[in-house]
């Protein structure tokens, strides 16, 4: 076993070497994501995203995760978890194909118990939404010159690189025995960048380039709750049920124009249309209400649902805000989802295997888009492993989704979607006295 | 007292055995070694795909909004420059009545210099002003008569200007007409005894440098009056212009037609170099109707044309072409030049870059932009504005005005003509700005 995890570092850092190269940051994901403010980041708790779920009905008591506010109320370890992504799209339409990878940092949470099982305070950032493309065209124009119309083969690129992202602090709130609450305020922000770039495939013209960049602001806040009860049919069993509300709220947004431009060996950015030109608009962003349902069968076994509704509809882009047009391209999404986990690390048997949480779930989600009359939707398949590390009561938490987004009719995209994630939970039973050893 | 909800917790409390595995360092090593080397080969298997994005055509709208706007530019005004026409490679003498740019009258002036062998001439030999007539503006089938005359004044070369108007005399003794036709490359114009007699006597004394600057001013090549059918261009420098001195034996008043006598010049003359020479210019008559319908251009930077256009407004566009574009009214330069009448030929503009502190000084740099049509089917001058404006769109600064000039300012003259900004005749032709941008959608 030692031989061959050795072998497969190596081979690991081999393969590496031609990756090493490549600008993660020139990495690109969905193809949806250049529309509106990018596509939507579910991920809330490791142990929940391998079963496709959020996690507003499943807590976990080592890694109480950032799903539930509520579940802060009922946290005993202090603990921090962060964890990263890769996804990968395989996309398709009528025209052709892509293949597109991105690595992104997922999220960072810290979860600080100020009184164990009553209260508990949490801070964290994790992505809202996250915009990554990089479209290619290639093509000729017409066009009008002193010397009559020239046929200029060209070629453009444009990439764009952005999301929304959430930095929270909260806490959570034990109200009764079998009953949590939490309330997080947060700041939403972010910042999308929209570069083109156009290269002619002749002398007389020369390169040139625009940037479009929108920042946002917005104040936002989740309330959280949390109920379970146990022994409902047989010994030793639970259910749980969380419901997760975040608000409506109005991002301030400001969008510039810049050019970088070059001219006789000197490049220099040019601000075609300052802020202010454009000056402050009010984006909304939705209301998401997440409620979900665990079954603990027993200490090995559970199986959870969950229904998540957000209210895109409301969404207003930038351009619209102006026009005073709702978006063509938004509408509300409603996301359902189950999975179970089996806990074999807790049956106590040794062995590799054995030693191991499996996780397995299934998600549908209507997508927040809709174009040519044609929703959006995306079916994911979700299967993770839990890995407990023993001597720090830690774990490491990997998850893979497989699926599909899109359609290629109505000249649509198909996306098959596989992404990878790693999360690592440190917990540790902080400023408590053990009184075993 | 541990907590009460570890029921679905991993911690060990939890296991059912509540045992640890028997090897538990080694199964861990491997565990977390197996799984690193997963996580490292899931990156790098997804990450090393090449990103090769051309789908969603049909939701995602072609940025490639390339605008192209055409500006006619309708300022020009005409700007005497501060130049000189003294000691350039040719000079001009004549007067020919343009039908188109007026009457165009020249005057040249030279002077001679001095040898260092004092023994090489004498009063006793006779001496000749050598002209090479090399170009003709005007009736090429006319001989322009000219009349040579005293300067009566100390001047300098590089002082003489289109305006110039140097005081002269006509020789006491010595009123002959000579004649330049375009069948003549080279004429000797016999100078007068009395003027030789002055010169030697200059030329023997022992201040003669000195004497040379204070006492001889060279002579005035002027067209005869009445005369209006054509400008000759002559050569200068080592080649050109000179004065030539002769044994009597040898005759004079004959032109050397014959290229192949230099030999024999170099071996039984003597050749005293010029030691200036100049030109003014006077245009007289000028048709005003015709020169509201066309732009009339001069190599002489009198009369340079500045194009009154403000680059900077065009700094906020992402500009990836940027041409200036200007027509030869060929229409009008052919119709207004009869039968066997020639202008002498242009092909090149020249743009210079003026601030208003350089108009204060004799214009000495070069071009800023020069162009030619040579092989444009249309007869057009184009010249690329692009990296003016992308300098400017990056807080360069425009060096000052353009200002246009025909050909070059070697001492003939170029009269020429552009299509003016108002002719509704040749519309497509008026001088105009192509600016290609990208323009992006931003509300």
């Amino acid at each position: 076993m030692k031989k061959s995890a050795f072998l497969a570092i190596i081979i690991a850092f081999l393969l590496l070497s031609p990756a090493h190269s490549q600008d993660v940051l020139t990495g690109s994901g969905s193809t949806y994501s250049y529309l509106g403010l990018g596509t939507i980041s579910d991920f809330r708790s490791s142990q929940a995203s391998g079963m496709g779920l959020t996690g507003a009905g499943l807590f976990n008591a080592e890694r109480p995760g950032f799903a539930n506010p509520a579940f802060w109320g009922n946290s005993v370890y202090t603990s921090f978890s962060a964890g990263m992504s890769l996804d990968y799209f395989n996309a398709t339409d009528n025209f052709g194909s892509s293949e597109n990878s991105t690595v992104n940092f997922g999220y960072a949470h810290v979860l600080i118990p100020v009184y164990r099982n009553r209260f508990g305070i949490g801070l964290s950032i994790y992505p809202e939404t996250q915009s990554r493309f990089n479209i290619q065209g290639l093509g000729r124009m017409p066009l009008p010159t002193s010397e009559g119309i020239i046929d200029v083969p060209y070629s453009s690129q444009n990439i764009g690189i952005g999301g929304i992202n959430r930095i929270e602090a909260g806490f959570g709130l034990k109200v009764h025995k079998n009953l949590f609450v939490g309330y997080a305020p947060s700041l939403l922000f972010g910042t999308f960048k929209s570069e083109y770039n156009l290269f002619f495939n002749n002398l007389q013209f020369q390169p040139t380039n625009y940037t479009i960049r929108t920042r946002y602001r917005a104040i936002g806040h989740r309330f959280g709750l949390s109920a379970h009860t146990n022994s409902i049919f047989r010994n030793r069993d639970k259910l749980e049920f969380g419901a997760v509300f975040s608000l409506e709220t109005t991002l301030d947004a400001n969008r510039r124009l810049t050019s970088d431009v070059l001219a006789v060996n000197r490049i220099g950015t040019v601000e075609l249309v300052p802020e202010s030109e454009l000056g402050l608009r009010k984006i909304t962003y939705p209301m998401s209400f997440t409620a979900g349902a665990t079954y603990h069968a027993s200490r090995y076994f559970l199986v959870a649902a969950e229904v998540n509704y957000q209210q895109w509809s409301r969404y207003f882009d930038f351009d619209q805000v102006i026009l005073d047009e709702p978006n063509s391209f938004t509408k509300d999404r409603i996301k359902v989802g189950a999975g179970v986990e089996y806990n074999f690390y807790n049956r106590g048997n040794e062995g590799f295997f054995n030693s191991m949480v499996y996780r397995a779930g299934v998600s549908y989600d209507t997508g927040h888009l809709t174009l040519q009359n044609t929703d959006i939707s995306t079916l994911l398949f979700s299967v993770g492993l839990g890995v407990p590390v023993r001597t720090i009561g830690s774990s490491i938490d990997l998850n893979f989704d497989f699926g599909n987004r899109g359609t290629k009719s109505n000249n649509l995209v198909n996306e098959r979607i596989f992404a990878f994630r790693a999360s690592f939970n440190l917990s540790e039973l902080m400023f408590l006295q053990r009184r075993l050893n | 007292m541990y907590p009460q909800n570890l029921q679905n917790s991993t911690v060990l409390s939890s296991r059912e055995n509540n045992e640890s595995p028997s090897i538990a360092s080694k199964v861990k090593f491997s565990r977390i070694s197996i799984l690193f080397s997963l996580v490292l080969a899931s990156i790098i298997g997804l990450q090393s795909c090449q990103d090769n994005n051309l789908v969603g055509s049909t939701f995602i709208p072609d940025a490639r909004n390339v605008v192209v706007d055409t500006i006619f530019i309708t300022d020009f005004q005409p700007t005497d420059l501060k130049s000189f026409t003294g000691n350039l490679t040719r000079f001009t003498a004549g007067r020919y009545k343009d039908n188109l740019f007026g009457t165009i009258e020249s005057t040249a002036y030279v002077k001679p210099g001095l040898i260092a062998d004092t023994l090489l001439i004498s009063s006793s030999q006779e001496f000749y002003l050598r002209l090479k007539a090399t170009d003709f503006y005007g009736d090429t089938t006319a001989v322009a008569p000219f009349r040579l005359e005293l300067i009566n004044n100390r001047w300098r070369a590089s002082l003489i200007d289109a305006d110039t108007d140097l005081s002269t005399s006509p020789f006491p003794d010595f009123s002959e007409t000579f004649y330049v036709g375009k069948d003549q490359d080279s004429l000797d114009v016999r100078l007068p005894q009395s003027w030789v007699d002055r010169y030697m006597d200059i030329f023997t004394s022992e201040d003669r440098a000195e004497r040379l600057l204070n006492e001889e001013f060279g002579f005035a090549i002027k067209p005869v009056d009445g005369f209006d059918e054509l400008l000759v261009g002559f050569r200068a420098g080592p080649t050109g212009a000179r004065i030539i001195v002769k044994d009597l034996d040898l005759g004079g008043g004959v032109l050397n037609e014959d290229e192949d006598e230099e030999e024999e010049e170099e071996e039984t003359e003597t050749i005293i170099p010029l030691r200036g020479w100049a030109f003014n210019i006077k245009q007289q008559g000028s048709t005003p109707q015709a020169l509201s319908e066309v732009l009339p251009v001069y190599n002489t930077f009198q009369n340079a044309l500045r194009i009154g256009v403000d680059l900077k407004e065009y700094t906020n566009k992402n500009v990836t072409r940027v041409e200036l574009v200007l027509y030869e009214d060929s229409l009008a330069l052919s119709s207004t030049l009869p039968e066997d009448h020639k202008r002498l030929r242009t092909d090149r503009l020249a743009l210079y870059q003026l601030t208003e502190f350089d108009l204060d000084y004799l214009v000495i740099a070069t071009p800023t932009f020069a162009t030619e049509n040579r092989g444009n089917q249309d007869r057009s001058f184009r010249v690329s504005l692009t990296d003016t404006i992308r300098r400017l769109m990056i807080g360069g600064i425009l060096s000052g005005d353009f200002y246009l000039t025909s050909q070059f300012n070697n001492g003939l003259l170029f009269p020429y003509a552009l299509v003016h900004p108002e002719n509704n005749q040749q519309p497509d032709r008026r001088p105009k700005l192509i600016i290609t941008y990208l323009k992006a959608e931003v509300n």
